[in-house]
């Protein structure tokens, strides 16, 4: 079940909210949750379910083995936390790396060593496999409490608005609320818009871009030419940042509904000046969790220059794996991290001199050639599409320009465009300063958590001392994006009735 | 802010159960403008699907992944305005490409991103974008070329003929097929017909974009009567009969009711519409009807009765073609009762017939109309059932003569499984 689908939108998650909200006490809203989630989880895959209550059950054991195992240095405490971060990674390495690895290794045999199960990936392993080890690593590190409530612990690993595609919620984001979050009005209201504003990216602007990239992506560069390559990756630039981001903040949304405050997944990225600071605004909690579970405890940076790049390379080529069991993957996180260390040792003094506008066109070629092979499977596809973007097959390769189809998506470029830039919070903060009276207040950066992804449609003027006369405006303001969010969800329920097109990218991880 | 959460929250919980409302409106019997539910939705979205999840409410009906399937079904068949909502979501998405269009000035543009279907408001119509010659294309044209010739062959007493039906993909000056690299165009396709081994003839049924303009529907990919009678007529003087064809007597055309074909559906646009034409001639013979074993009558096959009356189907996106001729059936024979031939004739065809069988079958004493997509058997086993049989005409559009089924109805008897 996908959130931009009838049976979610008009039937699950209506059914939801009326038991959930119907539920008098916090426990009890506590296991419609859980249930709720399992359902959820169920409907396209049920026999995963059990995958999914197994590891429940198996991290609530091991966390309790842990805390019950004396002193943080015990040997039992690291054999327990041994144990489950083997467990855990096992099960992601089988369902998701057994027919990548059976592959490899029968091919560097020359034989059928192993054999390829060709097992189906469980939706959302990657996700909730992450959220489970950052629980286990946190109750060891005495970060968080152990949660003796198996019903509780399953809550938060199955969790279902971020169950699938994250944010990558950490236990320690939610300990507190999973027993004391108050649902409110506001809250549920402030949640309502984020969840329009993620639909409308999601089925009005990515899955639109995805039908240019799809159709592209799916031709040889020599049939389609460097403006069939150019649009297909330029399409799924956006459509991957709309998709992506669309989800989290549907999630965001969601959670802020029922009084959860996730963490910020995604701060406008393709506004980056370097891959740097690309990876500190995209899939931000992905990237934070393997700065801390993996970067920080191999040494971070406080090692010698060699070790640093070993461990940076480490990280990038786990988070290219991450995404999927393919060599173009591994491929694009070592991309990221050679990046990375080019920046920091030779490229980012020169960036920091350069005009603005240099760096950011840097950062959009980087972003270009990342999706590139990212999205391009096959390492023969990738060299046939890079030639085809330095003119190996000519403008058009064997089509016409009518039928490459990107010809029809020049008025959306401009929305795809503003629909990435941050806008809606530099308005906002305009707007506040104007209803404040102070016309020269400085355009603060958007925090980093929950919320703040929300464009002026959230906390417009809460808590601002509105001066006098500028009331009126203010309402009215509200009021039009209000209006405008509800057209939004008007319009992408009007496309999902219509289309059969609805993938998550983001599912196949 | 207070009132303005209250509002927001309440509006889009209102939207979120739309569905759930239609529903229970439903199961409580209260009787809703079909506009407003999934009803109107019927003809654009394929139709409604039967749903009914608490049959398979159980264990195994979630495992197997039958009760979720139903309750998706029974989700989008409560869908409120959901006529309205695709017809909206393709015009937004039509705004788009023709503001995109602005720079690029095409004769033609989809009518919605990813439509195979395009708008061609110069003249007012819809198109079907063209076919790309490919590698299997070729193919399957030289497989059913081959399956015709040896067709043929095995039945050396009878005439085969084959008319290949232009449309709006392949016609000549198709604007679409400008516009696509490759395209199959009717010409290249004869081209490949012709390479056969004279057991079969081709009846070149090609006709200029300004003849298409005039005698193929707008919205629909049928023919309207005009282009049928002159197909008929190339038909007729292939098969013999050009001194004696038919003469129409008037051009009936019906203003009501609109006719929004499977263009118009699957493009989703409404901008243009067709009407029915139909001819009427002075001396048509008299016919005995047979549709699928079951006794009918002219009037089960030409609903020019109905029209008169006033009487059609609601919605407005009905197939008028198939409503005012007829749908298509498996086998459907006509006898001519004032006919002064012996001779019979075997009609296989596509819905493109639909309107112009009885043209042909006025110079015979039987004809049989036969659609290989509704009837399994071969052409052998049926010919080996129904002796007299002199002439053979193939009438299709270039689809359905590829089509799996034509190959197997060519297919020698006992080839079949």
């Amino acid at each position: 079940m996908v959130f931009s689908s009838t049976i979610f939108l008009f039937a699950f998650f209506p059914l939801f909210l009326a038991v959930y909200f119907a539920m008098p006490w916090r426990a009890a809203r506590n296991v419609a949750l859980l249930v709720f989630s399992l359902v959820f989880y169920a409907w396209g895959e049920p026999v995963y379910v059990w995958l999914m209550v197994g590891s429940i059950l198996m991290n609530w054991a091991l966390a309790l083995c842990i805390s019950r195992a004396g002193l943080r240095s015990g040997p039992w405490r690291k054999l327990f936390l041994g144990l489950a971060v083997v467990a855990n990674l096992a099960i992601l390495g089988f369902w998701k790396y057994q027919g990548f690895l059976a592959q490899n290794i029968n091919a560097v045999l020359g034989e059928e060593f192993l054999a390829d199960l060709q097992l189906a990936l469980p939706i959302g392993i990657s996700f909730f496999t992450l959220q489970a080890l950052t629980y286990i690593v946190d109750v060891y590190r005495g970060e968080v409490k152990v949660q003796k409530n198996p019903l509780y612990l399953g809550m938060y690993i199955a969790m279902f608005p971020q169950l699938v595609a994250g944010p990558i919620v950490r236990y320690s984001d939610i300990e507190y609320e999973i027993d004391h979050r108050r649902a409110t009005l506001a809250g549920f209201a402030q949640g309502l818009r984020l969840f329009c504003v993620g639909l409308g990216k999601k089925v009005l602007l990515a899955n639109t871009a995805g039908v240019l990239a799809d159709s592209l992506l799916a031709q040889d560069a020599a049939t389609i030419g460097f403006i069939g390559c150019f649009s297909g990756v330029a399409a799924y630039t956006f459509q991957i940042y709309f998709d992506f981001s669309g989800y989290s903040d549907m999630a965001i949304g969601m959670g802020k509904m029922m009084g959860f405050d996730y963490p910020r997944n995604f701060n406008y990225p393709y506004t980056a000046r370097s891959a740097t600071e690309f990876w500190r605004r995209w899939h931000m909690t992905l990237g934070g969790f393997f700065r801390d579970y993996v970067y920080i405890p191999l040494g971070g940076n406080r090692v010698s220059v060699p070790r640093f790049i070993v461990n940076t390379m480490i990280v990038w080529g786990l988070t290219g794996i991450w995404h999927g069991a393919a060599w173009n993957f591994v491929l694009w996180g070592l991309y990221w991290g050679i990046l990375i260390l080019l920046e920091k040792f030779f490229i980012m003094r020169l960036l920091d001199r350069l005009p603005g506008f240099v760096s950011h066109i840097w950062c959009a070629v980087l972003f270009f050639f990342g999706w590139l092979l990212f999205a391009v499977t096959g390492l023969s596809n990738v060299a046939e599409w890079t030639a085809a973007l330095f003119g190996a097959y000519g403008w058009l390769g064997t089509s016409t320009l009518w039928e490459l189809q990107s010809w029809s998506y020049v008025s959306l470029v401009p929305i795809f465009i503003v629909g990435s830039l941050p806008w809606a919070p530099y308005l906002r903060k305009k707007l506040e300063a104007w209803a404040e009276g102070d016309s020269h207040r400085s355009i603060v950066a958007a925090p980093a958590k929950g919320n703040s992804a929300v464009p002026p449609c959230q906390a417009l003027c809460e808590g601002v001392v509105v001066a006098p006369g500028r009331a009126r405006v203010l309402a009215a303001v509200n009021a039009l994006v209000d209006v405008a969010l509800v057209a939004v969800f008007v319009l992408s329920a009007m496309a999902i009735v219509s289309s059969s097109y609805n993938p998550f990218i983001y599912f196949q991880f | 802010m207070k009132a303005r959460n209250i509002l927001l929250s309440g509006v889009l919980c209102l939207l979120f159960c739309g569905p759930a409302l239609i529903g229970l409106a439903s199961w409580g019997g209260v009787a809703l403008p079909s506009w407003l539910t999934a009803a109107d939705a019927a003809y654009l979205s394929g139709g409604l699907t039967e749903a009914d999840p608490a049959a398979h409410f159980s264990v195994e009906g979630f495992a197997s992944g039958e009760f979720q399937e139903a309750a998706e079904d029974a989700v989008g068949n409560c869908v409120p305005l959901k006529a309205t909502a695709l017809l909206a979501n393709a015009a937004v998405q039509r705004s788009a490409i023709e503001a995109s269009n602005i720079l690029f000035g095409w004769e033609c543009y989809p009518t919605f991103y990813g439509s195979s279907i395009v708008k061609m408001p110069s003249e007012g119509r819809l198109l079907e974008t063209a076919e790309k010659a490919t590698d299997s294309v070729r193919d399957a044209i030289g497989r059913v070329r081959d399956g015709l010739d040896a067709f043929g062959k095995r039945h050396p007493d009878q005439r085969v003929f084959v008319y290949l039906g232009p449309d709006s993909m392949n016609v000549e000056g198709s604007p679409t097929a400008k516009l696509v690299s490759n395209a199959l165009t009717y010409e290249g396709t004869e081209n490949l017909f012709e390479e056969h081994d004279g057991a079969f003839e081709w009846i070149g049924g090609n006709v200029t974009f300004d003849e298409f303009t005039r005698g193929w529907n707008k919205v629909d990919h049928h023919w309207n009567i005009l282009g049928a009678f002159q197909a008929y007529e190339r038909m007729a003087g292939a098969l013999g009969f050009g001194d004696d064809t038919l003469a129409p007597k008037d051009l009936v055309t019906y203003d009501d009711p609109p006719f929004r074909g499977t263009f118009a559906r699957r493009g989703l646009e409404t901008a243009y519409e067709d009407h029915i034409l139909d001819y009427e001639f002075a001396d048509f013979p008299k016919f005995s009807v047979t549709i699928d074993g079951a006794e009918g009558s002219m009037d089960s096959l030409v609903h020019h009765k109905n029209y008169e009356w006033g009487t059609w189907g609601p919605n407005a996106f009905t197939s008028r073609y198939a409503e005012y001729y007829h749908t298509d059936y498996g086998l459907i024979t006509l006898v001519n009762e004032e006919a002064d031939t012996d001779r019979n004739l075997l009609i296989v065809a596509d819905s493109y017939s639909n309107c112009m069988e009885r043209l042909l079958a006025a110079h015979y004493r039987t004809t049989y109309v036969l659609d290989p997509r509704h009837d399994r058997e071969t052409l052998d086993e049926f010919l080996a059932d129904h002796e007299g049989v002199s002439d053979i005409i193939f009438i299709m559009r270039s689809p359905n003569l590829l089509a799996q089924a034509t190959e197997q109805a060519l297919a020698p008897a006992s080839a079949q499984g």
